[in-house]
């Protein structure tokens, strides 16, 4: 990782203590096990992860809601994990890294009108005279595309879609260099989650803001992303650029991430995998501790699988893949075909 | 197994003993402030045994409440203010609390969208299958349970005996939607209603899900009745799909049609904006304006202000009319545009 | 204030309300408006007229000093309500405030606290209350201070308990996130909504301060002679209970449909309270995210 990078996660591990959690997650005690990407200054990339994966973990780990156990996390190359207090609450002052909530309904308070939610970062750092601070919320809602007369209203009521703007224009008011989204999407009709990704789209493109969606469903963003991370159990198990992610995925389980989703398409493209094919049936097992998290999922996982966790490894799509049956698993199912 | 290769089968050609639900010009109103209002105007369609049938469509454009309204759960406020709905000959809009308790599970089955909400959050599951077995066949309690144990099996559920005791706590989304689904097909019903049962969940699971109704409908010969606002999902499991916009059908025919020959500039849309960008980052389609809320439709066709291709007459509310491959549509110059359609997969 | 009154006006249509808000209205005014209005010197003993029956001049009769009960009753509110008033306000700010105060407290500083007010909670009230007199003398202000200090557990219990739900919502967390300090969190987003949890509070504080000082006086801790207190005036009703046998109705009555309608008040205000947005509650359709909490809300259990 150069040390032009904005966001740099190094070989993060996180471990809950659970209390709450009642886990179907079995023996795993690790929500995060050596999770390393990073994030180029105006890049969007997407961490794709489904329930369990860790997703939401790796997002609070970030923005220091959680500390990770292991690891670093670094911004313009200033460590930002593993500090708390005063200097936790100064550098969040700072508002370089914000965070886009998934549930606009709940991460609004509906005793506020919108400007003041819109200027509460503002008001927390404070230094701003009424007639600058005006003059940004009016800029905020212009660029998440919102009329003017919102301001005045309560979150109660606008609808979803304006509700979501909203928790965008509070975050971009703070001039950020990275925004991070939370299932930014994943509540909205195909027609409303268009209009929210072009929206980030034309962020990056006019303010530079680099930005990372985590999400569930790999091809609905797939018209935004430059680069994408595909999280499980904790693991990053692929990672490369989008394009040649979708067209040629080294991993088996982004293959199958692929294959799942029902799609209708105008273009020549479509996946030329059923999920069948990828899929073990019968499994619900947990993963042995040391061996790959994937293989009681994998239906080319061997022994060595289970015995040993699979390292990551550039990839011949560019990115890494930590597989250790990447470069053949492919080439197995085409003789099975064959046969 | 998740291929369209079933036939399109538009309604007239199946023989009448086949026909197991049929509505006719449902109309539900809604109770707001500003008087009663219909929320779902004027929606029919036949279901024979074995079809599974897809109602699309976002939300407020009526399809839940006319899912709500087969199954007799329609929430305070809302009513049936015309029109019929016959399941295998019993009309269900005058059907009697006795009447749904004997029909319910035994002909009827439903799944929703968030499983853990329907279960006992303290009791194993395989209890409460076993529990609807026992009361809904009058069977004794082994009995139950061995047919439980036996469900949960054919539901793909890994080691059966070990899931039977586990509550709801312990499951994943997907193995409780199994679970849910168990429930519902417990004692043989001829259709199954599932409303948005996939929406929640992963697109793995989802897709696991889907390929199980699927096996459901071929082993059982199960009539499904999906709801979702996922077109491509409807589009998988279902041979008919029914477009839903502003609480009116706009378009409803063969899935296969619909989709590479849609009739109506709405569902043409949601095509667009439903298909997968390509490598290169794809133009992210939407469909200018909004869905009308309750209330706000204009009068005239529905969709009008929203759609690129509307004339003046327009202002006319459009019949249903027959369009190309027994498809039926909601608008007046259906036949006249040339309308992009899309595959599946 | 505006927010609580507001929803307040939409539950007068309820005539059990109007009637439970006219009584506690009427008795606050006789006790502010006291001597002023009694009609005679309720102190002025009268030997001749004890146990005298109704009349005119004391339509409640004498007690058995002659002195006009229905003056008594009416001088009597005050003692009783008013100070009523004062514990609750002791309990308030002793409890409410630490109460809102121990969520953001480190771990071991919470834990200590609570742990304390456990303790208080273990305290039997009157012996409690007796132990405050012996230690102050008796009277009506270490009356009513220990019934405050009585009060105080339960303002912080319920006033925590609410707070840590309001801060555990995700717009606190986005205020953390910005960089916030825990008191700007209070300040901003929490104190405000824990009003009506006060306001519920603070009513039914208010019927058991009512009580507990009427029974304190009723043992003669408190107000004491010949100042007139209900509490007081019961316990001497029940002292000549063979001289004048429905004497003890006046005080007793009047106990009991003050704290009645202080309940009665209480249970509205919780009633009206603003309640969190639920969008199930929405008959219009809903949008995409919305759809899930009314599914729950709308749809029985199927079987």
């Amino acid at each position: 990782m150069s040390a032009a990078e904005l966001l740099e996660v190094e070989a993060i591990d996180v471990h809950l203590r659970s209390r709450r959690r009642a886990s179907r997650r079995t023996s795993d005690a690790h929500i995060l096990a050596g999770v390393s990407f990073s994030v180029a200054p105006g890049e969007i990339v997407g961490v794709i992860g489904e329930t369990g994966s860790g997703k939401t973990t790796l997002a609070r780990t970030v923005l220091g809601l959680i500390q990770p156990t292991a690891g670093a996390i670094r911004f313009e190359g200033e460590q930002i994990s593993g500090i708390g207090g005063r200097r936790l609450r100064s550098l969040r002052r700072r508002g370089a890294v914000q965070l886009v909530f998934q549930d606009p309904l709940r991460s609004l308070d509906p005793d506020l009108a919108v400007a003041a939610i819109i200027a509460e970062g503002l008001d927390i750092r404070g230094g701003l005279d009424a007639g600058e601070r005006a003059r940004r919320i009016a800029r905020a809602l212009d660029l998440v595309g919102l009329d003017q007369t919102v301001a005045a209203r309560r979150p109660g009521e606008l609808s979803g879609g304006q509700r979501q703007r909203v928790t965008i224009a509070r975050a971009v008011v703070m001039e950020p260099r990275l925004l991070i989204c939370d299932e930014p999407v994943s509540a909205l009709d195909a027609s409303n989650r268009n209009r929210i990704l072009r929206l980030l789209r034309e962020l990056r493109d006019a303010l530079g803001i680099a930005i990372v969606i985590i999400s569930h469903d790999l091809a609905s963003i797939a018209g935004v992303v430059d680069r994408v991370a595909v999280l499980y159990r904790g693991r990053i198990v692929e990672e490369g650029e989008a394009a040649q992610l979708f067209r040629a995925p080294a991993h088996p389980y982004t293959a199958l991430l692929l294959a799942s989703a029902p799609r209708i398409s105008r273009a020549r493209w479509r996946f030329d995998l059923a999920p069948e094919q990828l899929r073990r049936e019968g499994t619900d097992a947990a993963p042995e501790s040391g061996g790959c998290v994937f293989e009681p999922r994998c239906r080319f996982a061997v022994e060595r699988c289970r015995e040993e966790e699979p390292p990551r490894t550039p990839s011949t799509a560019g990115g890494t893949v930590a597989c250790h049956r990447a470069t053949e698993w492919r080439a197995s199912l085409e003789r099975d075909a064959a046969r | 197994m998740s291929s369209l290769a079933l036939a399109p089968r538009p309604g007239s050609d199946r023989p009448a003993e086949d026909l197991l639900l049929r509505v006719g010009g449902l109309s539900v109103e809604v109770a707001t402030p500003l008087g009663r209002i219909e929320a779902v105007r004027n929606v029919s369609f036949d279901l024979h045994r074995g079809e599974a049938i897809g109602l699309v469509g976002e939300s407020g454009s009526g399809k839940t409440l006319t899912c709500r309204a087969v199954l007799g759960v329609l929430p305070a406020g809302c009513s049936i203010a015309r029109g019929a709905i016959e399941l295998g000959g019993i009309d269900l809009v005058r059907l009697g609390r006795d009447g749904w308790t004997t029909i319910r599970s035994t002909q009827l089955g439903a799944v929703f969208q968030d499983p853990a909400s329907y279960l006992n959050p303290s009791l194993p599951v395989g209890e409460q299958l076993a529990e609807v077995i026992r009361v809904k066949t009058r069977s004794g309690r082994r009995a139950a349970r061995a047919r439980a144990l036996e469900l949960l099996a054919a539901m793909h559920l890994h080691r059966p005996r070990h899931v039977y005791q586990q509550i709801p706590a312990e499951l994943s989304g997907g193995m409780l939607q199994r679970v849910m689904i168990a429930i519902a097909v417990a004692c043989d019903p001829l259709l199954l209603i599932a409303d948005e049962a996939t929406t929640a969940l992963d697109l793995t699971t989802q897709r696991e899900v889907i390929d199980l109704l699927w096996e459901l409908r071929e082993r059982l010969g199960l009539a499904v009745l999906f709801v979702s606002h996922d077109l491509a999902a409807v589009a998988e499991l279902c041979d008919q799909v029914a477009v839903f916009y502003a609480g009116e059908v706009v378009e409803i025919g063969a899935t296969s049609a619909v989709i590479s020959r849609p009739a109506h500039p709405y569902t043409e849309a949601l095509l667009r904006v439903g298909s997968l960008g390509a490598e290169e980052h794809a133009a992210l389609e939407v469909i200018p304006g909004y869905h009308p809320r309750l209330g706000e439709a204009p009068d005239g066709c529905r969709f009008a202000p929203r759609c690129g291709h509307r004339v003046e007459a327009c202002a006319s509310v459009p019949p249903l009319s027959a369009a190309p491959a027994g498809v039926r549509v909601r608008c007046l110059r259906s036949g006249e545009l040339a309308l992009a359609g899309a595959e599946l997969r | 204030m505006t927010a609580l009154l507001k929803p307040l006006r939409r539950l007068l249509p309820s005539v059990y309300l109007r009637v439970a808000a006219a009584v506690v209205a009427f008795m606050f005014a006789v006790a502010l408006l006291g001597g002023l209005i009694a009609p005679q010197n309720p102190l002025a003993q009268n030997a001749a007229e004890t146990f005298a029956g109704s009349s005119w001049a004391h339509p409640l009769g004498t007690d058995f000093l002659g002195r006009d009960t229905f003056s008594r009753l009416i001088t009597g509110a005050r003692p009783s309500l008013l100070s009523a008033l004062v514990a609750v306000a002791i309990g308030l700010v002793g409890g409410a405030i630490p109460g809102m105060a121990s969520v953001f407290l480190g771990r071991r500083a919470e834990y200590l606290v609570m742990r304390v007010v456990d303790a208080f909670m273990t305290i039997p009230p009157i012996i409690f209350a007796i132990a405050i007199i012996a230690g102050f003398g008796n009277g009506l202000t270490p009356a009513v201070v220990a019934i405050g200090i009585l009060l105080v557990p339960r303002f912080f219990r319920v006033i925590r308990a609410d707070t840590l739900k309001l801060a555990s919502a995700q717009y606190v967390e986005a205020a953390l996130l910005f960089g916030a300090s825990k008191a700007y969190v209070l300040r901003r987003h929490i104190w405000r909504k824990v009003i009506p949890t006060l306001a519920v509070t603070s009513s039914s504080a208010l019927g058991a301060s009512v009580l507990g000082i009427s029974s304190l006086a009723f043992l003669g801790l408190g107000e004491q002679p010949p100042a007139a207190s209900w509490g007081a005036m019961l316990a001497n009703d029940l002292q000549y209970l063979y001289q004048e046998p429905w004497a003890a109705i006046w005080p007793g009555l009047a106990i009991a449909v003050t704290v009645w309608a202080l309940n009665a008040l209480s249970d509205a205000v919780h009633t009206a309270r603003p309640r969190e947005v639920e969008p199930a509650d929405a008959v219009e359709p809903l949008r995409a995210e919305d759809a899930a909490a009314a599914e729950r809300a709308s749809v029985p259990q199927y079987v």
